[in-house]
């Protein structure tokens, strides 16, 4: 199957908290059963054994329960951050990982504003480990996301981002009252490819701070980084052209002095110091080199 | 301090670092250090990457100052700072080999590419600039060893090199910085800012400048030799300059951005915040200011600590202790992440010692000094003490001592997981408290309807109170109302009822408590025990009782099934469902024997509703049928019951 965007929407009033989808996605994916290890929070976070979690949020409303998985940036912080390309965004949309290549920098996870990418820090040779979407199984096999597949109130659907965003607006629209009138992910950081709608406040982090901001996170390292070739080039051609004029006026103080050594017999230290002002300290005898 | 005294301690550092390191080789990362996924940089990317590149910053800052601007006053120093920037860089490799998850990748970067990625420019610019570096560095050991044509060679090529490596060094310094342009979310506003590429560039001349001095004063001290007031009081002023513009420049960037109000907010950010600029800024640029610190050894080494002390403060926090208010992860690195990190630095101060004294590094440190410094003293045969201490293999053998103890005494100290891999944490499972509620009994559509009356209410012995279980294995406070008395009467009532789900019972119980082999919340426990049963079987002779078949491997799987001797163990009409084929006597954690045990037994229930109630029947099979939205243990309900 083709895809301009795979995306998924979560409509967190219709979820019931069955954790079908988890069990779903740890199948399909053969992930281990979770286990009580020193860095994990609750046994429910997000972690190397669940690439999706359900998360109960409170509310004065009563609990609601909202699924966390990757987001699928459109444009991943994860993905600029990889030191080697082991992130790729592809051009169906989902952001995958290649375990050979990955050299377990964990730049990624300091990056993500989701605080998504997991590390399976039990291993001997760990890696890092998130939701892809099902990339493989959706376009080789034509089938759902494990977990949409397994969802038994279509509280997660799988579809074009386009068409998702039309049904979401389409909800929002259709019962304004009992939806909070905003589409998680259709602008944070740039947009994301997994989309939430709900009628309580969703923080969908493990962070303090929720994203809410749309600048994307390339953007905020690569407007510095491109400038590296030209900072490069400056920085030489000014240290080379300082090093090139103090080499010359103490050459030519040099020379002048030995030249006036010939007439006088011995150089004016008066005269040399004016020559060489721009030295720090005194003495020049003739160039010198590193 | 003494010379021998300072090598072996290092050494000692080294021989317990190396052990660490080892250790990590064989385990992986996860079993040394004390990260988290939230908290995924730790001492050895903040202090070991991050602080330790500003440091060997002295590098490229002298090189500039003697090599390009011709500033002869700090030439006694230039050496001495390429080989800190060598030493610095080489322990930065080093370190971040063993911090990344896969040691062996670490040379990857090389051949795959990734251009838009902060990091890939970073590994780059350490690698070559290391290369520099040992080229800078290679011209006194060339000229050492007589190979004179080769260094002039180099010195033709000399200005080239060394151009390359402040561009170089420019460009990964800020960079640094430019890694946590990344982190908006996680790092606290004071340190997050635009200017974060530039302030790192600029703070690394500046410490670069107090490090070498630092290193400078230490070392010439060490030998007993006049450390070069001149150049030191000069590279101070530099400094004071230096850090006196970053200063104005970042409260300068706060300002601008309207976050001077954090700057007054009581809080542990903004105290890290001041104690930050007092050390890195305040102290450094107030007290340089006064020409006789600048030229006093030993006001000049406390400043210069304070300014490193600070500045690296200021990249560990940008690197991880001002993300803490955000993340909420209190990460303290573990001790043998520390012991890593000395081991690798006591491995670097040992090799620049050793070029301190066989290569004419620092002009006042020459053979003639260490003859001074190395004198043996005379052996006196009547005391063992001089023999071991003072005869001339004295040095090598107590080094070789520290190394060796160090081994040990890293290897009786390590914690079980560094030498045995990670194991996940216990959580052992207490059984269930008994608990008075009210119970207000409504259709079946709704269920039954838990309610905790309040405190004066207890007690009333009213039909609608009634004793549950509290099912709350871990005893976090998310518990499980279970009413025992219903459940009785729905599987028949009578004794029979019990084992319906008490499905297994231990020797000589009738019905045994689900804690008593699901003794773990959420582990898999081993129930049976080995030992007991070779005593009752007569130790070896007994092995073919259970071992059935002598020619096959000893097992679990291929010994005789638990059930085919305790008869009474495993009572009919169970409806826990146990492969017997699968049975390894391993009983599944807590959490999974409730499930395991409750919802089968749900969903059919469940089904049989559905049939005779239709779309009325209450959803057995939800979570919130059992986890229900109930008061927390905080609660005063809870409060003076529990």
């Amino acid at each position: 199957m083709t895809f301009q965007n795979m995306s998924i929407l979560t409509d967190v009033t219709r979820c019931i908290g069955c954790d079908k989808c988890v069990e779903a996605c740890r199948d399909a994916n053969d992930l281990p059963p979770d286990k009580p290890w020193r860095w994990q929070r609750n046994i429910t976070d997000l972690s190397t054994s669940r690439w999706t979690t359900i998360e109960r949020v409170e509310s004065d409303a009563g609990d609601r329960f909202a699924r966390r998985h990757c987001r699928h940036c459109l444009e991943p912080a994860c993905v600029e951050a990889c030191i080697v390309g082991a992130l790729q965004k592809t051009p169906e949309g989902p952001v995958i990982y290649d375990r050979d290549i990955c050299i377990g920098c964990r730049y990624c996870m300091i990056a993500c504003p989701f605080e998504i990418p997991r590390y399976s820090w039990e291993d001997r040779v760990p890696y890092v480990q998130k939701c892809d979407l099902c990339y493989q199984r959706v376009k080789d096999e034509g089938k759902l996301p494990a977990c949409v597949e397994a969802c038994p109130t279509e509280a997660t659907i799988f579809g074009e981002r386009e068409d998702l965003l039309k049904e979401a607006r389409r909800r929002l629209a259709t019962e304004p009252g009992k939806y909070i009138q905003r589409i998680w992910g259709e602008r944070e950081v740039g947009g994301t490819s997994v989309l939430h709608i709900s009628d309580v406040e969703l923080e969908l982090t493990d962070l303090e701070t929720a994203v809410r901001d749309e600048t994307p996170m390339p953007e905020r390292t690569f407007k510095v980084l491109h400038h590296m070739p030209t900072v490069f080039v400056q920085m030489a051609v000014v240290m080379g052209g300082i090093y090139w004029v103090i080499e010359r006026r103490e050459k030519l103080a040099a020379e002048r002095a030995a030249q006036a050594g010939e007439e006088q017999g011995s150089a004016s230290p008066d005269q040399e110091e004016a020559d060489a002002d721009a030295v720090d300290s005194g003495t020049t005898n003739g160039p010198k080199g590193s | 301090m003494n010379v021998r005294t300072l090598k072996t301690i290092l050494w000692f550092l080294l021989g317990a670092g190396l052990t660490l390191i080892v250790l990590r080789i064989i385990h992986g990362p996860g079993s040394v250090v004390a990260l988290t996924d939230l908290m995924p940089w730790g001492l050895w990317k903040g202090g070991g990457v991050v602080a330790l590149v500003p440091i060997g910053g002295a590098g490229f800052t002298l090189a500039a100052f003697v090599s390009v601007f011709h500033w002869k006053r700090y030439k006694p120093l230039y050496l001495g700072a390429v080989l800190l920037g060598l030493m610095a860089y080489s322990s930065v490799g080093a370190g971040l080999t063993f911090d990344i998850g896969i040691w062996w990748r670490i040379i990857f970067p090389i051949w795959h590419w990734q251009f838009h990625s902060t990091l890939f420019e970073i590994s780059w610019c350490i690698m070559l600039y290391l290369c520099v570096l040992t080229v800078e560095f290679s011209h006194t050991v060339l000229e050492r060893f007589d190979f004179h044509r080769a260094a002039r060679l180099l010195d033709k090529f000399g200005i080239v090199v060394v151009i390359a490596g402040i561009c170089l060094s420019t460009l990964h310094q800020s960079s640094l910085g430019t890694l946590f342009l990344a982190t908006p979310f996680r790092l606290h506003p004071l340190w997050h800012t635009d200017l974060l590429p530039f302030l790192f560039f600029v703070t690394s001349i500046g410490l670069g400048c107090l490090t070498i001095s630092w290193v400078g004063i230490l070392v010439h001290r060490l030998y007993r030799a006049e450390p070069p007031m001149d150049a030191i009081s000069g590279l101070a002023r530099i400094a004071a300059y230096v850090l006196g513009f970053y200063v104005v420049v970042r409260f300068a960037g706060i300002i601008a951005t309207g976050k001077s109000g954090l700057l007054f907010v009581p809080s542990w950010d903004t105290a890290n915040f001041w104690l930050e600029i007092l050390l890195s800024a305040a102290i450094p640029v107030a007290l340089l200011a006064n020409q006789r610190f600048r030229g006093s050894p030993a006001a000049m080494f406390w400043i210069a600590s304070s300014g490193i002390l600070g500045v690296s403060l200021n990249r560990i926090n940008v690197a991880g202790l001002a993300t803490v208010s955000t993340t909420h992860q209190f990460y303290l690195p573990a001790w043998t992440e520390w012991t890593v990190t000395f081991g690798i630095l006591a491995g670097a101060a040992l090799v620049f010692l050793f070029c301190v004294e066989n290569f004419n590094v620092f002009e006042k440190i020459d053979s003639g000094r260490l003859d001074d410094v190395y004198t043996p003293r005379k052996v006196d045969h009547g005391d063992w003490r001089t023999i071991f201490f003072q005869n001339p293999q004295a040095d090598a053998r107590i080094y070789s001592v520290a190394l060796v103890l160090a081994v040990g005494v890293a290897l009786i100290l390590v914690p079980r997981e560094a030498i045995f891999g990670l194991q996940p944490e216990a959580t052992p499972a207490q059984g269930p408290r008994i608990v008075e509620i009210s119970n207000s009994e409504v259709p079946a559509a709704v269920g039954v309807n838990f309610t905790v009356p309040s405190v004066g209410q207890e007690h009333n012995g009213g039909p609608e109170t009634l004793l549950a279980l509290m099912i709350d294995g871990n005893r976090d406070g998310d518990y499980v109302l279970f009413d025992h008395e219903k459940h009785v009467s729905k599987q028949g009532g009578g004794d029979d009822s019990c084992v319906r789900c008490h499905h297994m019972q231990k020797p000589y119980e009738k019905v045994s408590e689900c804690t008593g082999c699901h003794s773990d919340m959420y582990l898999a426990v081993d129930i049976f025990d080995h030992g007991t049963h070779v005593e009752h079987k007569n130790g070896n002779d007994g092995c073919i009782e259970c071992h059935t078949d002598p020619a096959a491997d000893k097992l679990r799987e291929t010994a005789k099934a638990c059930r085919e001797c305790h008869e009474t163990m495993r009572p009919e009409g169970t409806r826990v469902d146990i492969v017997e084929a699968q049975q390894t006597s391993m009983a599944p954690g807590y959490m999974d024997a409730m499930h395991g045990a409750c919802i089968g037994c749900h969903e059919e229930e469940m089904a049989a509703r559905e049939e005779t109630n239709g779309e009325l029947a209450a959803d057995l099979t939800l979570c919130t049928h059992c986890h229900r939205d109930l008061p927390r243990l905080e609660d005063d309900v809870w409060k003076a019951r529990l």
